[in-house]
């Protein structure tokens, strides 16, 4: 699958500079337009008496105390801002330079507060119906406010995406965090369906939150020894190459759920009669199973990187080491692993947001994990309870994602300013 | 290993698989005296509600109708893309497919079936959803692949722009696309295993029986044939 292209932009000339903040003001003016209209139509909110009662939807417009159409008004005013930001970058080639990237701050800084704003709006109608209702009352956040949070998406990415200041990426990234992060610690939000769904099963949320990091952190940390092992034979060694790359691609293509299948068999019989494996609670059901296929699955990314990354290398910089008197475990561990980290880490990115999603299925085999939560909410047709497993399960992963790749780009940057340093001092 | 002893060997396998896939359809109580040599303690061997060419065909069923219907969805989409407008957007779908990522199958399957309850068409509507991002990526990343140097080559030996993309710079995009099909069957053959957990039956059935009961027979019974079936499409295609 393609990586994000994040282009060299800042290199372009002034036109091309244009171009980019054009489209992105397009996709601005867009994402507020769509979250104008979400305040308008469809069900922003749907209230139940209970879980199993069929709801009634409530516009945004409706949802009580005028919240509607301050909304509106300020989704309007936004789009006017990104509609402005457009005409600007087509009509004033130089200056709009320097002022471009404040407005890109306020459009980041408007859509946080507007998404904010519609958090709000949700869970005060959800309070005033639980106030009304009772404890068994359930809020769900309706079509239109997952298209509203979309559109807020769209102009954050328009003053964050790729290429765009580093203020604007930096409000648009923090500024959702903290409103959402405030809203939550304010309690103003917790006659949401969703967190009144959490507060009924907080501690078996945490313990299935623990597992699940457990099944992540402990899958890809046995892949990374395991495919810097492998990935450094197979650049070696040509015959290894094909026998570990044949075996992983079949892993890859195993079905999940088949994959768990074939290894129970095993699993339960070495629980049965090998010693070290029961004391272990390895089993046909349990952990054992989805560990090995999560690893399994972690292996090819990380193999891969190490191993294209070591082939990868500058053939000069191998030999100067060999010239400096390095033997080869020397040049591996000084120079040649160095020298591929970057791109291991890009592997090691991959298998972590992978493991973060597979890990899912522990939960069918009485493994564990938010999996639980999810299929629980799935038995009882309970969408906020699925959503109570999911969404941890997509902010870990995204979570994950970001950081190692801020780590990456850091090694990057420093690996480059070496290589510049060096080049000095040669010169 | 040369690149023909590959393609050989890759043949002779996928032969060899489909023959064992085959037999397992066709031979019911082959496989079931099989099973018993394996797991002599059961007393149920195969899942006794359905037969195991039902299960197969629901399962082949729902995953090629999700297959189909994404590919032209993501083929029209993808097309769009390739515009010179659609160009200058490109950015941001390839952000929306990285977040899309991180959203595991089995979700989508858990969050559509509240919506449309139990049956195949929420799982088939998961797997479209989900099969459409990479299917219009990998189009784009296969067209734009194609060296610039040979499509500057068709330009001056008089192609119109139309005649350079479907006879230059489609054919050279193919192995990229054709790349991007296989993973999305592929993905699609394996979430079709949990259609079984919201009624869509398909080679899930026996594998979720045989867990519910502590059953491997069962487990096996549904779990090979699904793996056959992806290895038997990443060897062929």
């Amino acid at each position: 699958m393609a990586s994000s292209s994040s282009g060299p932009r800042h290199e372009r000339d002034v036109n091309g500079l244009r171009t980019v903040a054009v489209d992105r003001g397009v996709v601005g003016t867009a994402g507020a337009l769509l979250a104008a209209a979400a305040t308008v139509l469809g069900p922003f909110v749907v209230l139940r008496p209970n879980r199993v009662l069929p709801g009634v939807a409530v516009r945004a417009l409706a949802v009580g105390g005028g919240r509607g159409w301050w909304l509106l008004g300020g989704w309007l005013v936004l789009a006017a801002l990104s509609a402005g930001g457009v005409l600007a970058a087509r009509a004033r080639a130089r200056s709009f330079a320097r002022w471009g990237r404040w407005a890109a701050v306020a459009r980041g800084l408007g859509a946080s507060a507007l998404a904010a704003a519609a958090l709000e709006a949700a869970g005060a109608r959800a309070a005033s119906f639980a106030a009304l209702e009772g404890p068994l009352a359930r809020t769900s956040l309706g079509g239109s406010f997952y298209v509203m949070l979309f559109g807020a998406y769209l102009v954050l990415f328009s003053a964050a995406g790729p290429g765009e200041a580093r203020l604007g990426k930096t409000v648009a990234w923090i500024a959702p965090l903290v409103a959402t992060g405030g809203l939550l610690v304010s309690g103003r939000l917790s006659q949401l369906a969703v967190l009144r769904e959490y507060a009924n099963i907080r501690e078996a949320f945490w313990g299935a939150f623990g597992q699940h990091v457990m099944y992540t952190a402990g899958a890809t940390g046995v892949a990374v020894v395991l495919g810097v092992l492998l990935g450094v034979w197979s650049a070696r060694r040509r015959r290894a190459e094909s026998a570990v790359f044949g075996v992983l691609n079949v892993a890859q293509v195993l079905p999940t759920l088949a994959f768990i299948g074939l290894l129970m068999p095993l699993m339960s019989w070495m629980g049965e009669n090998v010693a070290v494996a029961r004391a272990a609670g390895v089993g046909g059901i349990g952990w054992a199973p989805v560990f090995v296929v999560l690893v399994a699955y972690a292996l090819y990314p990380i193999t891969r990187n190490v191993y294209s990354a070591i082939r990868g290398l500058d053939s000069g910089v191998v030999d100067a080491a060999k010239g400096m008197g390095m033997n080869s475990r020397q040049r591996l561990w000084s120079v040649e692993l160095p020298l591929a980290l970057p791109v291991v880490l890009a592997g090691v990115r991959i298998a972590l947001v992978q493991t973060t999603a597979g890990a899912i299925i522990a939960a069918l085999v009485g493994g564990g994990g938010l999996g639980r939560i999810v299929f629980y909410g799935l038995e009882q047709t309970a969408e906020d309870l699925v959503l109570v497993g999911v969404l941890p399960i997509v902010a870990l992963g995204l979570s994950l994602d970001i950081a190692v790749r801020g780590l990456e780009g850091i090694l990057a940057s420093a690996g480059s300013d070496a290589q510049d340093a060096q080049g000095k001092a040669a010169a | 290993m040369t690149a023909g002893v590959r393609y050989v060997r890759d043949r002779i396998a996928a032969v060899i698989l489909t023959a064992v896939l085959g037999w397992m359809l066709a031979d019911p109580d082959g496989l079931g005296r099989v099973l018993h040599l394996v797991f002599p303690d059961e007393r149920v061997v195969l899942y006794e509600r359905q037969t195991l060419t039902q299960m197969f065909v629901d399962h082949v069923t729902v995953a090629a109708a999700a297959s189909g219907v994404a590919l032209v969805i993501g083929g029209v989409l993808g097309a769009v893309l390739l515009t010179p407008l659609g160009r200058r957007f490109e950015d941001l779908v390839v952000t929306i497919a990285d977040f899309g990522q991180t959203f595991p199958s089995v979700a989508v399957i858990a969050l559509v079936v509240p919506a449309m309850g139990y049956g195949w068409e929420p799982v088939v509507l998961a797997l479209v959803i989900y099969s459409i991002l990479p299917i219009m990526l990998n189009i784009v990343a296969g067209v734009t692949s194609v060296p610039y140097d040979v499509v500057d080559a068709a330009r001056g030996m008089g192609l119109s722009a139309r005649q350079r993309f479907w006879h230059v710079q489609l054919p050279l995009a193919m192995p990229v696309i054709m790349g991007g099909i296989k993973n999305m069957l592929i993905i699609n053959v394996s979430a079709a295993t949990l259609g079984a957990l919201v009624g869509a039956g398909g080679l899930g059935v026996p594998i979720m029986a045989g867990i519910g009961s502590f059953n491997n027979a069962l487990v096996v019974e549904g779990a090979l044939p699904a793996a056959l079936l992806a290895l038997i499409i990443d060897q062929v295609l």
